[in-house]
């Protein structure tokens, strides 16, 4: 006798043989993803520490496996770095990275693969910035091994006082013509220990502001060296540079994500928030001094720019200020030597507006520029 | 005088019951036999070696995932779980252990983090090396088929990314420790590796309690 039953028995175990191979084969192949790449990130909605998971696209990245694109590579050391080591290859590896596709947008499922996404999307952020801000502004033309820029995940690195830096994020750049890269770029993101608030490695405005230390540095510094300028080292000229560097990076971190405090996201004890008016109430010390924070002058150069952009557009300052940190070794010069206070970086300033633009601009820096007095 | 005494006699035994059921007296037994209790129990209730042909067991376990950078302990991700097995012998040395089971990890930085939980659905062919010993040991090939889910959070806000199937299987060995007639204490150690690229090392510990039925 047969079973009429059989046939479908044996076509539903076919189908399930059929399932189980295919899940079989999805799970062992992982193949590498190129081009634009849609991963989910910690973006800021309208408001102060507003944040939400959204889709970002990533247009450079090359490799999602390796995490790697155009404009570099997210790794991470597995031993200390330190200064004298930090430019060896071999002491980096490409970060293991784990995500999920769904509809062409990958989730990342580990906390080390959103960081790395995120280090990656705000570095691509504060570079399409610029691009969209003045189209003729482009950084891989500028920087000629930009793709080997490093953005090195949770660094291992020992402060001078023997203690492992942590909850912060630095830029460094090396000229060394001991190594095969010359001028090789490293954004870095120290462990989260401390932080109870938004990781900084999830924080896209604090590596939004460091890769503007990155354009600061080929806009300014490589101008300053082809003109074979000197700073002079005894009027604050160096403290103020410092601090126009990290004013920069405030402002233009605030143009890539559109939150003027998103430094308070991660650290709620500082006061960097760039809405608030603020104007110089002491100047810059003369020598270098251990206990001079450029961020502090820096936030009030960067309240300063979001009072200007506000009166007469944001984007048209952001132009502005590219332009400067281009022109300003020039503009500071006399007899070959850079001498820099607030007020001439402002003079400066103005010379790259026009119109209306440079008259709303003046009304500003003349209400903030405080101790250094008034532009004529 | 043998009426009498045959009367006597018959007196003394229906006053002494009472009497005797009020002495405690140590009554020898013999012993049970297998015989005596056959009947009672199930035809396949025990084999030779004392372990039950039909086991039920639950486990808490622990599950490193390889992962060589920001691992919790030793370079893995440590996922804790809970595992329901059931145990069927075949023949005397060889069982199939089908089991459910579910395991939980979450990594936290500041106000974000991110949770991983996974159902493991089992099937492992185990043989049992030593079934007449008190402390049986078991090699069993393991076959996992998992349903990971996975969500992000920062602050309020939060998102599923989609869910995914995962295939491992490994070997895994096992020791029983005895702790009654039905009840046993096993502890076992696990290796299993996914069917994926770059394929990595899921380690498990686990020890739980299994009873015959």
């Amino acid at each position: 006798m047969v079973d009429a039953s059989l046939p479908n028995l044996n076509r539903s175990r076919n189908g399930y043989t059929f399932t189980a191979l295919s899940l079989l084969v999805l799970s062992c192949s992982k193949p590498d993803v190129s081009g634009p790449v849609t991963i989910m990130a910690v973006t800021s909605q309208a408001g102060h520490c507003q944040y939400q998971i959204e889709a970002v696209e990533l247009k450079t990245l090359k490799s999602l496996n390796q995490f790697k694109g155009s404009l570099g590579q997210v790794v991470y050391s597995p031993t200390e770095i330190t200064n004298d080591n930090l430019v060896e290859e071999n002491l980096y590896q490409s970060l293991p990275v784990s995500f999920a596709e769904q509809d062409g947008i990958y989730f990342p499922l580990d906390l080390k693969t959103w960081i790395a996404s995120s280090l990656y999307a705000a570095m691509e952020t504060t570079y399409s910035l610029t691009q969209s801000i003045d189209p003729s502004f482009d950084m891989v033309t500028k920087v000629a091994n930009h793709s080997e820029t490093r953005l090195v995940y949770n660094a291992k690195v020992q402060a001078d006082d023997g203690v492992s830096i942590s909850d912060n994020a630095s830029y460094v750049r090396i000229s060394s013509s001991e190594t095969n890269y010359e001028k090789l770029n490293f954004l870095i993101s120290y462990p989260t220990l401390e932080t109870k608030n938004l990781p900084i490695g999830l924080n896209l405005g604090i590596f939004a502001h460091e890769y503007t230390h990155m354009i600061f540095s080929y806009q300014f510094y490589d101008a300053k060296s082809e003109l074979g300028l000197e700073f002079n080292e005894a009027d604050g000229t160096v403290n103020t540079i410092d601090a126009l560097d990290e004013g920069m990076s405030d402002i233009f971190a605030f143009y890539a994500i559109q939150d003027p405090n998103f430094f308070h996201c991660s650290f709620p004890g500082d006061h960097r928030d760039m809405s608030k008016t603020r104007s110089f109430e002491t100047s810059v010390p003369r020598n270098r001094a251990a206990s001079f924070d450029p961020h502090e002058d820096g936030a009030v150069w960067a309240s300063i720019q979001y009072r200007i952009g506000s009166a007469i557009g944001h984007p048209v300052n952001g132009k502005s200020l590219l332009s400067l940190m281009k022109s300003l070794p020039s503009c500071l010069a006399s007899n070959k030597v850079i001498s820099a206070d607030f007020k001439k970086v402002a003079a400066c300033h103005l010379e790259q507006l026009s119109g209306t633009a440079r008259a709303q601009a003046r009304t500003v820096y003349n209400q903030s520029l405080g101790v250094y007095g008034n532009l004529p | 005088m043998r009426i009498l005494t045959f009367i006597l006699c018959l007196l003394s035994l229906g006053i002494s019951d009472p009497a005797l059921a009020k002495q405690k007296r140590r009554v020898p037994l013999m012993p049970l036999r297998e015989l005596d209790l056959a009947p009672r129990q199930s035809p396949i209730r025990h084999n030779v070696s004392g372990i039950a042909r039909h086991e039920i067991g639950l486990d808490l376990a622990t599950l490193g995932v390889r992962q060589p950078v920001e691992s919790d302990l030793l370079g893995f991700q440590v996922f804790y779980g809970i595992r329901a097995s059931s145990r069927h012998a075949l023949i005397r040395n060889l069982a199939i252990v089908p089991s459910i089971g579910f395991f939980r990890h979450q990594e936290s930085s500041g106000n974000a983090s991110i949770k991983k939980q996974f159902l493991e659905l089992g099937a492992a062919v185990a043989w049992t090396i030593n079934p007449l010993s008190r402390t049986p040991w078991h090699l069993s090939l393991q076959n996992h088929l998992d349903y990971v889910s996975t969500s992000l959070s920062v602050a309020d806000t939060s998102v599923a990314a989609p869910s995914t199937l995962r295939f491992r299987m490994g070997p895994e060995l096992g020791i029983d420790f005895a702790i009654g007639n039905d009840a046993r204490m096993h502890f076992s150690t696990q290796a299993t590796f996914p069917f994926e690229s770059p394929t990595r090392l899921f380690l498990g510990i686990s020890s739980g309690i299994r009873f015959g039925i």
